[in-house]
């Protein structure tokens, strides 16, 4: 039965080299062959997605909603003197002075707050929503905006900030409003790409409330081009996933993003 | 109130005066080394070329290793002898040497971090990010008086002259963590005026370095102080700090201001108060 569904995946995406298949940031997302965090720790049996092969089909996507973490509270101690030993490399390697009162401590300090950054890594999904979904019976657009959003480019490590604005359309089911802000968190605190961002969370809320419709738009300024690169202060990035009926009627599409905009 | 604290005598005011090391502040640095008795060879440079002075003096402050420093003042004096490509090509060679110990550190924080290394938006990440790390510390391979040196003037002005919003980003030297916000810089010219985008080149040169704001904002008003000689210097820096935005406390509004005011600025309240109406209070 496996077989068949990936044979299907596979026949149905277009080869990309671009992105790669790699929506579910902390693990490896079977396009490679050896075991998971090889120089590391325990941790994750592959998810189901894994073994499908390269693909970026809402399956494998979907499977995040049952992603086991990479990481553990425990690892986190584990690998602290490490980090800490590779942050005062690094502080050398820029011709800093580590012995300096001000760098003293900043390779245990650095460790610690890029463990606090990547935090995501941590946590599932079902232990932030398994409670606070409710029966009710409401169908019209629920939405949270403004939501402060931070998060690492993973491309430069660099600190990503901004906002997200959630719709969703309940189905009979709805959520507690501070959960939509938790998924967001533990998205967010990974080495993110904006576009991987803005659908794991919509998927995470598809997979959780199975709604009618969710929409998500992150708006969000990367350092990596305001701080170096090519330096333009004011850009802001926007990304939307628009799923079930927000994606198929423009007008409940409207609504929502005529709604976070005032 | 503002008066008497601005009586208060200021370290920086002590510098512009005497331009040597206070004692003070080489016991206080020697003291916090657990023992290890860390001797910064600036003290011992000041007294020697007087031109240079001004170089070594910035070294002091210049929160990163002396001797490379003292390698470039070298080579921009000197007519590019053998000698001086020489010490550029090893140079080339022990910064690329530094770039690669720098992106395997960063391979290693990845990989501990719960990453998987292999994935393809992770393979160059190391050497992004330690160039883009690179990048931020630039500062420390800069000297003031490589960028001024051209852009003095003599020009019959003594009224205020600020340049103001002059974006900043910069490291925390604490966390590793960016900081970004704008300078508000003002000067009461004594004869010898600066080109107006020197004093965000020097911004520049400062920021881009593991700094803590309060020292920033001081090295940047000594170094103008020290390259024109105005009568007054005033520096204010209201920046974000991501250390407190993104993690730990976690307040995503709070703005820390920073300011150092030399000169009449300092000893004069209503210089002071009409500088900071004209950059803070619109």
């Amino acid at each position: 039965m496996e077989h068949s569904k990936q044979t299907q995946y596979s026949s149905n995406e277009k080869k990309d080299t671009g992105d790669g298949g790699s929506v579910l940031n902390g693990h490896f997302d079977g396009m490679v062959k050896r075991p998971a965090g090889g120089t590391v720790r325990a941790s994750a049996p592959q998810p189901l997605g894994a073994e499908c092969g390269s693909h970026r089909s809402a399956a494998s996507v979907m499977e995040s909603w049952r992603e086991e973490r990479t990481r553990s509270v425990e690892d986190n101690e584990m690998s602290l003197p490490s980090l800490a030993a590779a942050y005062t490399t690094i502080l050398r390697g820029l011709g800093e002075d580590p012995q300096r009162q001000g760098l003293l401590k900043t390779p245990w300090r650095a460790a610690t707050a890029m463990q606090f950054f990547t935090k995501g890594y941590q946590e599932k999904i079902i232990d932030v929503l398994n409670d606070a979904i409710f029966d009710e019976d409401h169908d019209e657009m629920v939405i949270v905006k403004d939501i402060d959003m931070f998060s690492m480019c993973e491309h430069h490590l660099v600190p990503i900030f901004g906002r997200v604005h959630i719709g969703y359309l309940p189905n009979k089911r709805v959520l507690g409003l501070s959960k939509l802000a938790r998924i967001v968190e533990i998205y967010s605190r990974r080495l993110q790409v904006q576009e991987r961002l803005t659908k794991q969370i919509a998927v995470a809320i598809t997979e959780a409330l199975q709604p009618t419709g969710v929409g998500v738009v992150i708006e969000a300024t990367h350092m990596c081009m305001v701080m170096r690169g090519v330096q333009k202060m004011n850009s802001k990035t926007v990304t939307s996933t628009m799923l079930g009926v927000f994606r198929e009627d423009p007008k409940t599409r409207d609504e929502f993003l005529t709604l976070i905009r005032s | 109130m503002l008066d008497e604290a601005r009586h208060r005598p200021r370290a920086s005011h002590r510098l512009l005066k005497t331009n040597r090391i206070p004692p003070a502040e080489t016991t206080d640095r020697t003291a916090h080394h657990g023992g290890q008795t860390q001797v910064y060879p600036a003290a011992s440079f000041i007294q020697s070329k007087p031109r240079a002075r001004m170089e070594f003096h910035y070294a002091k402050e210049m929160n990163g290793t002396v001797p490379t420093v003292t390698k470039l003042s070298k080579c921009i004096e000197s007519k590019h002898s053998d000698s001086c490509k020489e010490e550029k090509d090893l140079k080339e060679a022990a910064d690329s040497t530094k770039l690669f110990c720098i992106e395997k550190a960063y391979s290693t924080i990845l990989s501990e971090l719960g990453e998987n290394t292999e994935r393809e938006g992770l393979l160059r990440t190391p050497l992004r990010a330690a160039k883009a790390m690179q990048f931020f510390t630039k500062g420390y391979k800069e000297t003031t008086q490589a960028i001024l040196n051209d852009a003095i003037f003599n020009e019959n002005h003594d009224e205020m002259v600020i340049v103001k919003d002059i974006d900043l980003f910069s490291l925390c030297e604490h966390h590793l963590v960016p900081f970004f916000g704008k300078a508000h810089i003002a000067y009461l010219p004594n004869k010898k005026v600066v080109g107006l985008s020197k004093l965000a080149r020097i911004v520049e040169i400062f920021s881009r370095r593991l700094q803590v704001q309060e020292r920033l904002t001081k090295q940047i008003a000594t170094a103008i102080s020290e390259a024109l000689e105005p009568a007054g210097v005033a520096v204010v820096i209201e920046a974000v700090h991501m250390c407190m935005v993104m993690r730990g406390v976690q307040k995503m509004n709070a703005k820390t201001v920073t300011s150092v005011m030399l000169g009449t600025f300092q000893n004069d309240h209503r210089t002071r108060e009409e500088f900071l109406s004209l950059t803070l209070g619109e």
